[in-house]
């Protein structure tokens, strides 16, 4: 049926609030891409990775910035990463996907995660009410990246720099993680 | 108001005052009092009724062990019973309450329990409300309920909110008193990761309640600029008002800080915050509490604890009395009489059991050594009190030392046990430490202000290097040593009267020896049977009274007596805080399906599943029941068309050249053989032949399958597979992830599903019958380009699809699926539809996979490939799964056909007495069927598949529900199949 | 408890998922002519020490890997952890 098009929706809404000195909010214009390595084949996928976006396969725990396209690629387990792009159109992320897809399995997962950034000097005591890793700079620095749970959610956290922080959790509980983000910039007020 | 008590200097701000209420009369107090500090300067000594016998009771520590002062706090929905008044703080506008008394405090009607005490004695419970057993319910329980507990309750839900929090650290510093302070200050200069944590608000330990220099300068001021030192270290995170309650299993610890209790309002703040603290190194540094001695009528008011005595007069600036003696074993208790006398408090005397010189004099005190209290007199106040050298003594406050327990409680937390010092009459740690803890100071049984400063100081050096990191080079603090000699001393023997050892439980020697007779002996017996030690109080002051006496008679030393196993938590935890944010709503995440948005415009009812929030029905206008909405939903996606939400099925992505190989090994039937753009059913088996789960399979290109699972299985079946991929088939080539957020999926179910969809669909896909058959699968785009999935595939047994569109779409998708289906009068259906047309065609669902049913019992026994080895092929072969009287999946109708089935109810053959030998199996799911017009379930019952057409009788006595039905195939539309092939 | 996982350090149990014993990982042929018995034994026969024990932990809330854990089930103290997926290859599993 032609004239019908189907409109996007925003977990969150675009979400954007300040706490104090400090700011979250929900990134929408993000595209991720799971790859996941053939067996044996770690060679191949480390190789494609280079020549297609001048990055290294992320060892766990890692993250890796493209020079040349400013993707980011998420070290999550040892045979499994995530590839974030920013602002792609849909053709632009279908041809992204089939070039990896040469190399490596991939799966779409833009649409499973709710992104969250907090920036600021009160994004670690926030976080350090759910969350149950350690936050300190000399153990979750900065291009650093785990996965983990906070009230009953699955996170991913990604420390971009020296106070601020990259979350993703499920899609589905969007608003649960919000609040429980909310609740505890509230909480150490 | 005058503070009648109060003295000069102490550690509290005179130039403000705080108004409180105890016992609905207001009195003034200064902010750093407690409110035991407040109570003692307006002169208040009565503030409590003890437990069982009601017997007057004062204040009796300065601390957290405190067994008299209990008072009930605030009003309202906020109320809590049982606060120790010894470390509330007082802020203006606080209201207290004495507990456990009938009528007035000075009145208590519950004081007849004193005059029968002899009856009242340990194990009495054990003894008595026994005849006549008509009694039991009627008459004692009630009575025994009422009296039972201390303090009481709003009934009314917390209205405050409570928080959880995460720290780590090198190294938690137990306690800001000498020993912790000094270790704290090493660790800290020498860049360790450090929190310094102490239960008081104010730190520094006993410095507080002593007169001693450290460094040269005042104790109090040395911990002043300690503590200004240490705040000012980025690597050291210093909490008050925090008890580190547990030690738990591998360096984590409990500890819980009160945020708001201090405060008259908590302002929507959290009340407490309840952390868990992931700490490498340990530092115990909980000093040492006093112990008591007993002796006859040891329990009045004004009977004080010697080292509590002397806080209250240097901390809190405050007497407990005009006149005051004490009673001591040990040097430390002469301090008290000394602090005193400083301060300008008349001392009447000092009776020291040893019968030794003394170690100093008191100006205007009568000494007597070698002597013992052996009575009191003064029933809501001590004023006199009797010596065994038949001397009586003036005094309006007795300050008793029995000598010091090192707080060990924590090293105990994992099963360690505390060993007896004989030179300082103690127990101190043993051995067996919990791992990565070190302890310092009192604690450790390093009594004396010198020697806790100085383990401090080492001990966090030890800390470091089994850390790996280098300490700093800095120094010790230093002190004298104060003298701690002590002759161990319990009880006076002479006493006639009655002598306490646990004052919160009201238990005496009296009880200690009746404990003995009976033959409860072991301490462990000795605290059960007696009551000593249970209480909130844990005993603190009472527990090593009460075993040396039981060592004494049983003519065992206290190292073969032992003591009782210590655990968390140190103080009472309230349930709110372990609760944390778990409570009405935040209970659990939820979690939203991608056309919840839509539904809940459309007013649709939501049901829980797990934590998904579905769609259960929608209700349109003018229908006023449930079924009205549910039976219109079926009948018309069964005549036209209907949709609905099934996201919440788990989606798993298997990609690999070795993908359709692991497929054919965790489902049970064959997959080997799906084609490309083809959707098979999956039955997966636990590995003993039960059914685990079941779903569909896409294979979406050569490497590529997509795996559907039930709701309720997704997290177990990927946790499942990932288990055999990596345990158990290392080898194979295959990838997994999770797709069950990625994909917004709806089922279009009914005769006009296709011409629905294709108003949809992009104009290229061709879903006529020959180009998409029944299962099969493909990529598609739709409303103008965007990438979607369509699998053709049927819960509800009618011509149905699944279409499936990114997340983001979902709700839009929702909305345009119903547009496109006006013209053929689309339903939207939530799940009770969806269930009672699954049951209608006879799927198999979570009711009747129930972890005790196999293939063979579903009707799917053919299904298990004998040809391959997958998950649980070859356990289902057993014998038992296979017997003649095996379970079958049948269908049940009604006899009478008004009748409603009930699921839970049991099969018995017709005639049969309902029990449960002559049970044949039992109901898994019922509905109304709108399509057949009456009720309809399915079950499971031996032989079922050779019963067809057999009437047998389901029982169902709870429910009243009981009735003949009718055994038929479980597939009650269609059963051919005609319309999902069409 | 912690679990000190080989590749992101120590974390809490709370994010991982117990399964059992880690003999779990020596899955018998179904298709020999013992296999009934052998599947009998692997499911059902378990030793149950009072010491050293080796279990099987899935790290969920982390990086989905499953764990060899070796624990004292008297002390709690945990001595050895492995990528399960090492273990089995090392004892011959492959597909």
């Amino acid at each position: 049926m032609a004239n019908m098009t189907l409109q996007k929706q925003a977990l969150l809404g675009g979400y954007s609030q300040r706490f104090d000195n400090t700011m979250m909010s929900e990134r929408t214009n993000l595209s991720i891409l799971s790859l996941a390595v053939p067996l044996g084949a770690k060679n191949t996928v480390d190789t494609t990775l280079n020549q297609q976006h001048g990055v290294s396969w992320p060892d766990i725990g890692k993250v890796h910035r493209s020079n040349t396209d400013q993707s980011i690629w998420l070290g999550l387990q040892q045979d499994q990463c995530f590839a974030l792009f920013s602002d792609l159109t849909d053709e632009g992320f279908a041809q992204v996907s089939a070039q990896l897809q040469a190399a490596a399995y991939i799966t779409d997962q833009s649409d499973s995660w709710v992104c969250i950034n907090i920036d600021g000097p009160l994004a670690r005591t926030a976080l350090e009410r759910i969350c149950p890793i350690d936050l300190h700079p000399t153990v979750l620095g900065e291009s650093c990246v785990t996965r983990t749970t906070m009230e009953h959610l699955a996170v991913i956290i990604h420390c971009t720099g020296s106070n601020s922080f990259e979350l993703l959790s499920p899609s589905s509980s969007a608003k649960s993680f919000l609040h429980a983000l909310e609740t505890s910039f509230h909480n150490i007020a | 108001m005058t503070q009648t008590n109060r003295l000069e200097g102490g550690q509290i701000n005179r130039q403000k005052i705080v108004q409180f209420a105890f016992n609905d009369q207001m009195y003034n107090a200064h902010p750093g009092d407690t409110l035991a500090s407040a109570l003692l300067a307006n002169g208040i000594k009565h503030v409590g009724s003890s437990f069982k016998y009601h017997r007057p009771r004062g204040i009796f520590s300065a601390g957290p062990e405190e067994p008299n002062a209990l008072v009930e706090l605030r009003r309202g929905a906020a109320q809590e019973p049982n606060t120790r008044a010894t470390v509330a703080e007082v802020f203006d506008g606080m209201m207290a309450r004495s507990q456990n008394h009938k009528g007035p405090l000075g009145f208590d009607l519950m004081g007849v329990n004193d005059l029968l005490s002899p009856f009242l004695s340990a194990g009495f419970y054990y003894k008595t409300f026994m005849w006549p057993k008509a009694f039991w319910e009627k008459l004692y329980e009630p009575i025994i309920r009422a009296s039972a507990g201390l303090g009481s309750l709003s009934g009314l839900p917390d209205p405050d909110t409570y928080d959880k929090g995460f720290l780590h650290a090198d190294i938690l510093i137990i306690g800001a008193g000498p020993a912790g302070i000094a270790a704290a200050l090493q660790a800290g200069r020498s860049g360790a990761r450090v929190i310094l944590a102490d239960e008081d608000f104010t730190p520094g330990g006993r410095l507080n309640a002593e007169n001693l220099s450290v460094d040269g300068s005042q104790g109090t001021d040395w911990v002043k600029a300690s503590l200004a030192e240490l705040s000012q270290l980025d690597n050291v995170r210093i909490m008050t008002r925090t008890t580190i309650y547990g030690a738990y299993d591998h360096g984590i610890y409990g500890a819980l800080e009160r945020k708001t209790d201090h405060l008259a309002k908590s302002e929507g703040m959290p009340r407490q915050v309840l952390w868990r603290i992931y700490t490498k190194q340990a530092i115990l540094c909980a000093g040492a509490t006093e112990r008591s001695i007993a002796f006859g009528n040891n329990d009045r008011p004004g009977i004080m604890l010697a080292g509590a005595v002397r806080a209250y007069v240097n901390r809190w600036a405050v007497t407990p009395g005009k006149r005051i003696a004490v009673f001591t074993n040990n040097d430390d208790g002469w301090r008290t009489a000394t602090d005193l006398v400083a301060k300008g408090v008349e001392v009447s005397a000092v009776i020291d059991s040893r019968a030794t010189k003394a170690p100093t004099d008191v100006a205007g005190a009568i000494v007597v050594m070698g002597a013992t209290v052996t009575n009191t007199f003064g029933r809501k106040g001590i004023h006199t009190f009797s010596l065994s050298n038949g001397q009586s003594i003036k005094a309006d406050c007795l300050a008793v030392s029995g000598g010091w327990n090192p707080n060990v409680h924590l090293t105990c937390h994992q099963r360690g046990r505390p060993v007896w010092n004989e030179t300082q009459a103690c127990f101190v740690p043993g051995g067996d430490l919990p791992m990565g803890m070190l302890v310092a100071g009192a604690a450790n049984g390093e009594l004396s202000l010198g020697q806790a400063l100085s383990a401090g100081y080492a001990t966090a050096n030890t800390a470091m290097q089994n850390l790996g990191l280098s300490a700093a080079a800095s120094n010790a603090p230093n002190a004298d040593e104060e003298s701690t000699k002590v002759t161990a001393f319990w009880h006076v023997k002479e006493s006639a009267k009655r002598c306490w050892i646990d004052l919160q439980n009201d238990v005496t020697t009296k009880d200690i020896n009746v404990s003995y007779q009976d033959g409860f002996r072991a301490v462990e017996h000795l605290k059960r049977y007696t009551t000593l030690g249970m209480a909130t109080d844990q005993g603190k002051t009472s527990n090593v009274l009460g075993l040396a006496i039981m060592a004494e008679h049983s003519g065992k030393t206290i190292e073969q007596t032992g003591t009782t196993i210590f655990r968390p938590p140190y103080t009472p935890v309230p349930i709110g805080a372990l609760a944390g944010r778990c409570r009405g709503e935040d209970f659990r995440p939820v979690r939203h399906t991608p056309s919840h948005g839509w539904a809940e415009q459309q007013g649709a009812v939501f049901v829980e599943t797990g934590n998904w929030l579905r769609a259960q029905w929608f209700p349109q206008p003018g229908e006023t029941h449930w079924r009205e909405s549910v039976d219109r939903e079926v009948i018309q996606t069964r005549e036209s068309v209907g949709v609905c939400d099934v996201s919440t099925l788990g989606k798993i992505d298997v990609q690999g050249k070795d993908a359709g190989e692991f497929l054919n090994r965790v489902y049970a039937n064959t997959f080997a053989t799906l084609a490309v753009g083809k959707v098979r059913y999956g039955l997966m088996l636990r590995e003993d032949g039960i059914v685990m789960d079941d779903g569909t399979t896409a294979r979406m290109s050569e490497n590529h399958y997509v795996m559907t699972t039930t709701t309720a299985n997704a997290v177990s079946v990927f946790r499942h597979m990932e288990f055999c991929r990596q345990c158990l088939w290392p080898g194979l080539d295959v990838q997994l992830i999770s797709a069950t957020e990625q994909w917004a999926q709806f089922a279009v179910a009914g005769p006009n599903a296709r011409k629905l969809l294709q108003k949809v669909v992009d104009a290229d896909t061709d879903l006529s019958n020959e180009a998409f058959p029944f299962m099969a699968c493909s990529e598609i785009k739709v409303c103008g380009g965007t990438p979607g999935r369509l699998f053709r595939i049927s819960f509800s047994g009618e011509l149905a699809y699944e279409i499936a569109v990114p997340t983001r779409y979902g709700n839009s998708m929702m909305a345009a699926l119903m547009e496109a289906g006006e013209e053929f009068n689309a339903v939207p259906y939530g799940t009770e539809a969806l269930g009672v047309m699954r049951i209608e065609k006879g799927h198999a669902a979570g009711n009747e996979l129930v972890g005790q049913t196999s293939a063979l019992n579903i009707g799917l026994g053919k299904m298990v490939s004998k040809k391959k080895d997958s998950i649980g092929s070859k356990m289902s072969e057993r014998e038992g799964m296979n017997t003649e009287n095996a379970l079958n999946l049948v269908g049940f109708k009604p006899v009478n056909r008004d009748k409603p089935l009930l699921a839970g109810a049991h099969f018995v053959s017709k005639g049969a007495e309902p029990t449960m030998e002559n049970d044949e199996g039992w109901m898994t799911s019922v509905a109304y069927s709108p399509s057949l017009g009456h009720s309809i379930g399915l079950g499971f019952i031996q032989r079922g598949a050779d019963r067809m057409g057999e009437v047998v009788h389901a029982s169902d006595q709870l429910r009243g529900g009981s009735c003949d039905v009718e055994i038929v195939s479980p597939h009650f539309i269609d059963p051919e199949g005609e319309r999902l092939r069409g | 408890m912690i679990i000190n996982h080989p590749l992101l350090g120590p974390r809490d149990a709370a994010e991982f998922v117990y399964l059992g014993d880690a003999s779990l990982i020596n899955r018998p042929d179904g298709l020999t002519a013992d296999a009934s018995g052998d599947f009998y034994e692997y499911l059902y026969l378990r030793d149950n020490p009072a010491g050293l024990h080796k279990e099987l932990w899935y790290h969920e809330q982390g990086d989905r890997s499953w764990l060899v854990v070796t624990r004292n089930t008297l002390t709690h103290e945990i001595t050895e952890v492995e990528l399960a997926r090492d273990v089995a290859k090392a004892q011959g599993r492959d597909k």
